[in-house]
């Protein structure tokens, strides 16, 4: 017998499209510091198909519940981003950069090669990473709300039902599969440590810096909020993901460089140690 | 006409089948062949996702207008699905998550791989690749839509006949954006002709091939191309893939017919 609770059948029939019907803030004068905030939340709610392509070379595709989510989610991303192209009266800014660099290039190649290490527990990966990015997403959107006024706000508010929806199934995918698998847990750890978030800010550091500054400046309890909502997902308690955003914007939690260093620390110190 | 990718994705509707009598299905049930070669449309729809993989991974998703078209189109083929599915399910036949993850274990290893060999050839071939794509694309969906129209010539019914022509309708409009992007970057590069012209000749199968089991593949295509009107449709598809810079004068659909002998002696 199932025990999941979300209903991708019903999701996958009610995904949503289009908002542009409903919005009655377009064309409403934004104060400069929203406009700015909303188009860096454009630019992460958009670009769905970068993070596909390194989800969808592992075992994740197999899963065609999760797969059948992630059509109705990505369709839904597609049209949340339009309807904030709406507000801000900005031509759809492009959904993927027109030139990737090298490392992005052959991601997927390496994530296919990779999958075949990590198998199953890569997909309590990519959950938790969703999981964990709605909740810094929800963040800049209810600052985004709280600075807005009047019919952008109301229509905020409806882009918000559209995104916590969506977050639901992560949060309940990821701590279904984080608590069955410590594989998942100890790999959810180092992948999220590893990562910038929200995710794609590691490609506007600037735009990172300024949105999670204004974040903090109006509620700077936001990161500890934050690292408390992440901290129930099953093994993922203490990461500081938040804190560790807030004080290095854009960069990961954890910088992969560090662990080389680290590893011949480990090494000289047991070398150290034979020879005492 | 240019392709409007806007109006694609603003037009891009469910397929909806609420309006149907599915009841008809139970008075009429559909015969066990028609039954066999809807559950493979059906499994090759839901298959959608793993297309999709395969192009992710190569420059293909760094234009706009393809990502934009790739995210609409992977939800409309799941509608696909799920409306066949819908059918199936009147007749007893569940298709359920499971069983479809099922299918995707049973690829193997071939499913490991397929993404690796993609981004490398996408990688090493750069922007030329996505002429592939868009050609393989087009000459699916062209087989695809192809299929849908045979199998209500072959099957009509008062509750399917409506519904695999919302299905067959839908398809038409991937056709044209395939087809207009293929022609596009074809006619701008001699090296996206050649390789693309490679490709096609030497690796197309009909849709579903490569993740439907084998007998499955020669099972449907025999039912819905046999007969002269089948043979037609064969023929006509030929035509139109040759119509592409490039392409001239190829026969993918009656050189994959004849590998696996379904064309008459």
């Amino acid at each position: 017998m199932s025990t999941e609770v979300f209903d991708v059948l019903a999701y996958s029939a009610d995904a949503r499209g289009s908002h542009r019907a409903e919005l009655t803030g377009i064309g409403r004068p934004l104060p400069d510091g929203l406009r700015s905030e909303l188009r860096y939340l454009r630019s992460r709610l958009s670009g769905t198909t970068g993070w596909l392509s390194l989800v969808l070379v592992t075992p994740t595709h197999k899963n065609a519940r999760i797969t059948a989510f992630l059509s109705g989610w990505a369709y839904e991303r597609y049209w949340l981003a339009d309807a904030l192209d709406a507000l801000t009266a900005d031509p759809a800014a492009p959904a993927v950069p027109a030139r990737l660099g090298l490392r992005t290039r052959f991601a997927p190649l390496a994530e296919a090669v990779v999958a075949n290490v990590h198998g199953s527990a890569l997909t309590a990966v990519h959950m938790a990473e969703r999981a964990v990015d709605g909740v810094f997403v929800e963040a800049l959107l209810g600052h985004a709300i709280g600075q807005a006024s009047g019919p952008v706000a109301a229509d905020l508010e409806r882009l918000r039902g559209v995104l916590l929806r969506q977050h639901s199934f992560f949060t309940e995918e990821a701590g279904r599969l984080l608590a069955s698998s410590a594989r998942a847990r100890r790999l959810s750890r180092r992948r999220l440590s590893a990562r910038a978030w929200p995710i794609g800010a590691g490609d506007d550091v600037s735009g990172t810096a300024a949105a999670l500054t204004a974040l903090g400046a109006a509620d700077p309890q936001w990161a500890e909020q934050a690292d408390a909502r992440i901290a129930l997902l099953p093994g993922l308690a203490g990461l500081g993901l938040a804190r560790r955003s807030a004080a290095n914007p854009g960069r990961p939690a954890l910088r992969t460089p560090l662990r080389p260093v680290a590893a011949l620390g480990r090494l000289a110190a047991s070398a150290v140690r034979r020879k005492d | 006409m240019a392709f409007d990718i806007d109006t694609f994705a603003g037009d891009s509707v469910a397929i909806g089948w609420g309006d149907l009598d599915l009841d008809a299905f139970r008075r009429d049930p559909l015969p066990e062949r028609t039954l066999r070669t809807l559950r493979y449309m059906c499994d090759v729809e839901f298959h959608t996702v793993c297309y999709l993989r395969d192009m992710l991974v190569t420059p293909s998703h760094t234009d706009g207008d393809v990502s934009t078209f790739m995210t609409i189109w992977n939800r409309e083929e799941y509608w696909h699905g799920e409306a066949l599915a819908a059918v199936l399910g009147v007749h007893g036949i569940t298709v359920e998550f499971d069983q479809v993850k099922a299918n995707r274990m049973k690829v193997g290893w071939k499913d490991r791989l397929d993404p690796i060999k993609q981004s490398l050839l996408g990688n090493i071939v750069g922007k030329d690749f996505i002429a592939v794509h868009m050609s393989w694309g087009a000459a699916n969906e062209r087989s695809a839509a192809a299929g849908y129209r045979r199998l209500i010539a072959l099957a009509p019914h008062p509750a399917l006949t409506p519904l695999l022509k919302r299905i067959a309708q839908q398809e038409t409009r991937h056709i044209a954006f395939y087809t207009t992007q293929a022609r596009k970057r074809l006619e701008a590069s001699g090296r996206a002709r050649a390789i693309t012209r490679f490709a096609l000749s030497r690796f197309w199968g009909p849709v579903g091939s490569g993740v439907m089991p084998e007998d499955e593949v020669d099972h449907v295509m025999g039912h819905l191309f046999s007969g002269e009107d089948g043979l037609r449709e064969v023929h006509k598809l030929d035509e139109q893939i040759a119509q592409l810079p490039g392409l001239e004068g190829l026969t993918i659909m009656r050189d994959a017919f004849a590998r696996r002998g379904l064309l008459p002696a």
